[in-house]
């Protein structure tokens, strides 16, 4: 034991590296079915290897040869849907009606093509004699059960020869062989498989596969774990188990990527405002899958990786993202950090792998004895298969591997059992309970001489049912009631259960087309290919439908009227199409306006907003328009259909019945065409909603933008006033500053000119003195003069003759000098007296200057603290007018809005028109669509309505009704029998003409059916030529490049001389 | 402004965890189909690819095992999904989850119903979930399918049962803190993560 543990110690680390390297495998269990098909030629082969190899070869080839086919004809299908018709060219995607890519045309031929070449290389590569043996290989997984079968019939005819030691020793070899062969298996996955596009995701297998010394690495690895260094082929169960460990690396990107494929298939998912559900329902009628279905295969992937995941210590995490390869090394030669970690998860692992199958093996088809209760305790005693060689082990193995391979899934991902041996057999004991029981029986059918030991499986099965569960029970007693029993097929019970057979169907393209919808989409991640399958069966499926209902219209003369109903269904559809984009063009401009204005509340936006609100309505005329026009279609149609109606009941003859039934199949086909003019009804009802909620919007999105339009004007104009008021108050100051400089200026000058007055005074004053001084000396001397001459007077009196004379001489003369002397002092005073008034005059003006000047300066200063006083209010008066002129312009736009707004709601009340006229047309579709009962009440109820409770009327009515046959109840003649009877009573009333406007709109539904069943007796005399058949088709929703597949599968067959591409 | 928003992430997530944590970093990552952005505690690694998986946050290890976030941006457009319609089909999740526990013998113990609810960057998230037992050890698992930005992302988390106590609630706080962005502001490296 020890032996073999330590090889496989090393070959954990191996398994590893190699299994990260098994990027292109297929990862799902269905690949291990393959590897079961590989060594189905084992049985009761002896020896160790040598047929194991041998068989391998020709498994893989057979592998291989299945894969490139089945790739050969997906090619095929892909080619069919992406060539263009006509041409050699290629499409580079197919779309949907949305635009959305289902195929991506050159990316999946370019991926099948590069798998095909590699499947072709693995081909080519393997001995010739293999690909000779894989012809021989029987391509059913029930072969590995005979093979079980053959290695137990085998081993039980060793158990006499067998010692307790020779068991011992093939048990350890064989574990190393698995280990090697594990090895082997995993390193060269790559060359093994064939899997679609996941090489190009696994990150991993993207770093390593840029590795110049694969090769070499391979070699080295091989040898440091002491296996052969030569390759040899692996044996189906490491392949088993190589894809098992794979399947945790694979890239869950892989998954998305498969289901986005087919992601409009989904229920309840909306993209890009289309209502997927509906398409999606549309596309693949009631078949639409829930989303839990379309993932569970991504939840299963995420939640081993997960659990994977959380077994891994920090040390582990942390040595992988720093370098991804630098672990996967670490991991081999063991130096690397956490490495012991990952060791310990996967510590044994061939050895647990071998014990896993072989413990499991014994103690469900080999076990002789049980320590307790069978099933639910080990096995004692097995010496069958203790002495079976290791080639019969292997074999048996192969044969339960894929049984067992989820089981060993769960003991690598740690849910089961985290240690080696021990635990997982335990486990594989309980779940392959079921297992047993079917295997027991194909023992049983194929070697009668093990008979007992499928008796025996099949009582320790029914035991462990009961210790297991009820649903092994279900297993353990109906295989046990056909051993019992001894029935002869059983093998059609095993097949109808196993695995295989559904992986066979769900792979081979003849067979997938036969299975279910819900088989393909409960597990859409298994592979592409099943996509491609599942996408013809689909078609396929739709298609037929296709064609039968053609057929029904052709065998009611229907097909060129359905044509044109069709045709006008299109066109309206159409032309709603266009309105409603206008519409949402429209929407979206003014979505795009609303967040204009309000990230920059321009006036750019509000415009913008007006615009896009005139095109919102201009969408939603068109759209009246359109549904105004289908309407008065649908109109025009029952009038056309009544009038005709009228006329061919006047020559209803004894034909009737047989006219009846064919109106009754059209009238089918109107229900029908109802149902699709009510979901027309309905779409354009959740159109209109989804409009009207839109122009509430854009409704409130305008009042926003007006609003804020308003505020902003009004704050622009008081902007504006607050900057005009500042520039008055910029003025004001400058003008207050300019009259104080003036001021100062006036001050400085009135300055100057009073000391100037002052100087001038002062030089006046000189004048006056000097006049003063020159008025007092002519005075003095007049006085002198005038003292001289009263003197000399005086002496004339006592002066003698002569003296006198003299004395009167110089009085005359001093009397001649006293006048001048008088004068001069005079003018001498007079001007001083002059100057002197002068002066104080000047000096008077002067102070009288300084106090103006004084008086000026006080004055401009309480100029300005009155300024200063005033300004302020001269505001506020600004503001209250700015105010009421924002008052004003916020009313005025009110008022713009309000009428915008009138309009709005008119346009609303209009769309409310359409929504009536939208009821109308349902309601009318409602009526189509009533019963017998029902049309019978609506009757009686108009019937009442328009000529007052009658109950004899209603009597006679119900009378004739219940007295037709059955066969008449039918919808048309129902109305028809109505109609005579209304039309009688009517007739024998008094208020005929009232009945009569109450008959009308009875009698145009009544018309329009006998109207279609005359123009459907006239087409039937018409067969459609290939342009209206093509016409037609394309009507009906095939687009140019899928009409000749279509026509290959539902139209040749029937008319072989159909030629599409000639049409065209 | 970056950094105030960053400090709001981190009130958030001490008020959703409770105080487990010390802090929470919020960090954006780069994947092959989106970014996302999201705030890891303290002692929280983050990887990329591993077991090919495009983004896995993982807890302490405690009870055999770690606590596991796994984010993947599937790169399909979605505007908006129907909750009506899934929760009515919701038993089709149970179904899948009882296939995938028969693989590994296991059994469910309780479904948690079908959700839609709104997350703090205005996500839609659509969740699901059960509780089940593998062996001895119960589960928990929780799938996330939420719209961002017209994409669809799926997130998951993977819980032992000794886990819910201690770190269910920051489990819960690392999911809703949540945010697709168009380009990553500070993108992580595959080597520079987890240390």
């Amino acid at each position: 034991m020890r032996n073999h543990l330590s090889i496989g110690n090393k070959l954990v680390s191996a398994l590893l590296i190699a299994s990260m390297l098994a990027g292109p495998w297929m990862t799902t269990l269905a690949r291990a079915d393959d590897a079961l098909v590989t060594s189905s030629n084992a049985i009761g082969q002896q020896g160790e290897k040598p047929t194991l190899v041998d068989n391998s070869a020709a498994g893989q080839y057979m592998i291989a040869k299945k894969r490139y086919e089945a790739l050969a004809g997906q090619r095929d299908e892909l080619e069919s849907q992406c060539k263009i018709k006509g041409g050699e060219d290629w499409a580079k995607a197919v779309t949907d009606e949305n635009g959305r890519v289902i195929i991506d045309c050159i990316g999946d031929a370019q991926k099948i093509d590069e798998t095909k070449a590699k499947l072709k290389a693995q081909m080519d590569a393997l001995p010739v004699e293999a690909g000779a043996a894989s012809s021989c290989l029987a391509p059913s997984s029930t072969s590995n059960l005979t093979q079980l079968a053959g290695t137990c019939a085998e081993a039980t005819t060793k158990v006499s020869s067998c010692s307790t030691k020779e068991s011992e020793q093939t048990f350890s070899k064989c574990a190393g062989s698995v280990g090697c062969d594990l090895l082997n298996s995993v390193l060269d996955a790559g060359a093994v498989t064939g899997g679609l596009a996941v090489a190009t995701v696994n990150p991993l297998a993207l770093v390593l596969g840029k590795l110049p010394s694969f090769e070499s690495t391979k070699q080295s690895v091989r040898g440091s774990l002491g296996c052969p260094v030569t390759t040899s082929t692996p044996s189906c169960l490491t392949s088993i188990i190589g894809g098992v460990v794979a399947s945790l690396f694979d890239s869950v990107n892989m998954l998305w990527d498969t289901l986005k494929l087919g992601w409009g298939l989904v229920k309840g998912i909306a993209r890009a405002g289309v209502n997927a559900a509906v398409g999606a329902a549309r596309w693949a009628g009631n078949k639409a899958v829930s989303l839990w279905n379309w993932v569970t295969g991504v939840e299963d992937a995420t939640s081993d990786k997960m659990m994977m995941a959380s077994q891994q210590t920090p040390a582990s995490v942390s040595s992988f993202n720093r370098d991804p390869w630098a672990w996967l090394k670490g991991v081999v030669d063991g130096t690397g950090e956490g490495i012991s970690s990952v060791g310990t998860l996967l510590a044994g692992l061939p050895a647990a792998i071998f014990g896993f199958f072989s413990n499991g093996i014994r103690d469900n088809f080999m076990c002789e004895e049980w320590s307790g209760p069978p099933f639910a305790s080990k096995c004692s005693q097995s010496n069958a298969w203790n002495c079976a060689s290791c080639g019969q082990m292997m074999s048996a193995m192969c044969g339960v591997g894929g049984y067992m391979g989820g089981l060993l899934l769960a003991t690598l991902t740690g849910t089961v059992v985290t240690d080696a041996v021990g635990g997982a057999a335990a486990s594989v004991a309980r779940v392959a309970a079921p297992h047993a029981a079917e295997i027991a029986a194909r023992l049983a059918e194929t070697f009668p001489g093990v008979a007992k030991v499928a008796s025996n499986g099949y009582e320790l099965a029914k035991v462990a049912g009961k210790v297991v569960g009820s649903k092994v029970l279900s297993y353990a007693e109906r295989f046990g009631a056909y051993i019992a029993e001894g029935t002869p097929s059983i093998q059609a019970l095993a097949k109808s259960t196993f695995a295989g057979i559904k992986w066979v169907a769900a792979t081979t393209p003849g067979k997938a087309v036969t299975s279910t919808l819900k088989t393909l989409v409960v597990d859409p991640a298994a592979a592409y290919m099943r996509w491609t399958e599942k996408s013809v069966e689909l078609g396929n499926e739709v298609f037929a439908n296709t064609v039968k209902t053609w057929q029904e219209y052709r065998s009611a003369a229907k097909a060129k009227e359905a044509a044109e109903a069709l045709a006008k269904v299109v066109k309206v559809e159409e032309e709603l199409k266009v309105a409603k984009e206008a519409a949402e063009a429209a929407i979206k401009a003014k979505e795009a306006a609303n967040l204009a204005v309000k990230e920059e509340a321009s006036a750019k936006a509000f415009e913008e907003a007006k615009r896009t609100a005139v095109e919102h309505e201009n969408a939603l005329q068109q759209l009246a328009e359109v549904q105004a026009r289908h309407a008065d279609a649908v109109a025009k149609e029952s009038v056309a259909s009544a009038a005709a109606e009228l006329a061919h009941t006047k020559v209803m003859d004894t034909t009737l019945t047989e006219q009846i039934k064919r109106a009754s199949a059209d009238a089918e086909v109107s229900v029908a065409k109802a149902e699709e003019s009510a979901q027309n009804a309905v779409n354009a009802s959740e159109t209109r909603v989804l409009e009207e909620g839109r122009l509430r919007q854009a409704r409130e999105a305008l009042k926003d933008a007006e609003t804020a339009e308003a505020k902003k004007g009004a704050q622009k104009e008081f902007n504006d006033a607050i900057a005009r008021s500042e520039a008055a108050d910029k003025k004001y100051l400058e003008a207050k500053e300019a009259a104080a400089k003036d001021i100062a200026e006036q001050q400085a000058k009135a300055e100057v000119a009073l000391q100037l007055q002052v100087l001038k005074l002062e030089k006046k004053g000189v004048t006056a003195a000097e006049l003063r001084a020159a008025s007092s000396e002519a005075g003095a001397q007049s006085r002198g003069l005038k003292l001289t001459i009263d003197e000399k007077k005086a002496s004339l009196a006592t002066a003698s003759a002569d003296e006198k004379v003299v004395l009167k001489s110089e009085i005359a003369q001093a009397q001649k000098e006293l006048t001048p002397l008088e004068k001069q002092a005079r003018r001498a005073d007079f001007d001083f007296k002059a100057a002197q008034g002068e002066q104080e005059a000047q000096l008077k003006s002067a102070q009288e200057l300084a106090e103006r000047s004084r008086r000026l300066t006080q004055s401009g200063l309480g100029d300005a603290a009155i300024a200063d006083s005033v300004v302020p209010a001269l505001n506020s008066a600004k503001l209250k007018e700015l105010a009421a002129l924002t008052g004003e312009t916020s009313t005025k736009r009110i008022e713009e809005v309000k009428g915008l707004l009138q309009d709005l709601e008119s346009k609303l009340a209009q769309s409310d028109k359409l929504s009536t006229a939208e009821r109308g047309l349902a309601g009318d579709t409602t009526v189509i669509q009533l019963t017998k009962e029902e049309k019978l009440k609506r009757l009686e109820d108009v019937y009442r309505g328009s000529l007052g409770p009658n109950k004899h009327d209603i009597d006679v009515m119900r009378s004739v009704v219940r007295d037709v046959d059955p066969v008449l109840l039918k919808d048309p003649v129902n109305r028809k029998i109505n109609l005579r009877v209304l039309t009688k009573q009517a007739q024998q009333g008094a208020e005929l003409k009232e009945a009569e406007a109450a008959l009308r709109p009875l009698q145009g539904d009544a018309a329009a059916l006998e109207g279609d069943a005359i123009v459907t007796e006239q087409m039937a005399e018409k067969q459609l030529t290939d342009q209206e058949l093509f016409d037609a088709l394309k009507r009906d929703g095939l687009t140019e490049e899928e009409i000749p597949t279509f026509a290959k599968n539902c139209i040749l067959p029937k008319r072989p001389n159909f030629n599409p591409v000639g049409v065209r | 402004m970056r950094s105030k928003k960053f400090l709001f992430w981190g009130v958030m997530t001490l008020a959703v965890t409770g105080g487990a944590q010390a802090w929470a970093t919020s960090t954006s990552f780069n994947l092959s189909k989106g970014y996302v952005e999201l705030n890891i505690p303290e002692n929280w690694q983050t990887t990329k690819d591993f077991f090919g998986m495009p983004l896995q946050i993982l807890g302490p290890m405690e009870s055999g095992g770690r606590p596991v976030i796994a984010v993947t941006p599937t790169g399909i457009a979605v505007d908006k999904m129907d909750g009506k319609v899934l929760g009515k089909d919701q038993k089709d999740y149970s179904a899948g989850r009882e296939k995938w526990l028969a693989k590994y013998s296991g059994k469910s113990i309780e479904y948690f119903p079908y959700k839609e609810e709104k997350w703090p960057d205005g996500s839609v998230a659509h969740s699901i979930g059960y509780r089940y037992q593998i062996g001895a050890n119960e589960f928990t698992e929780r799938s996330y399918f939420v719209v961002c930005s017209g994409k669809l992302f799926h997130l998951k988390t993977l819980l032992r049962k000794a886990h819910e106590s201690a770190y269910g609630s920051t489990v819960s706080g690392i999911v809703k803190s949540f945010r697709c962005t168009k380009s990553g502001a500070t993108t992580a490296s595959a080597s520079g993560l987890g240390e």
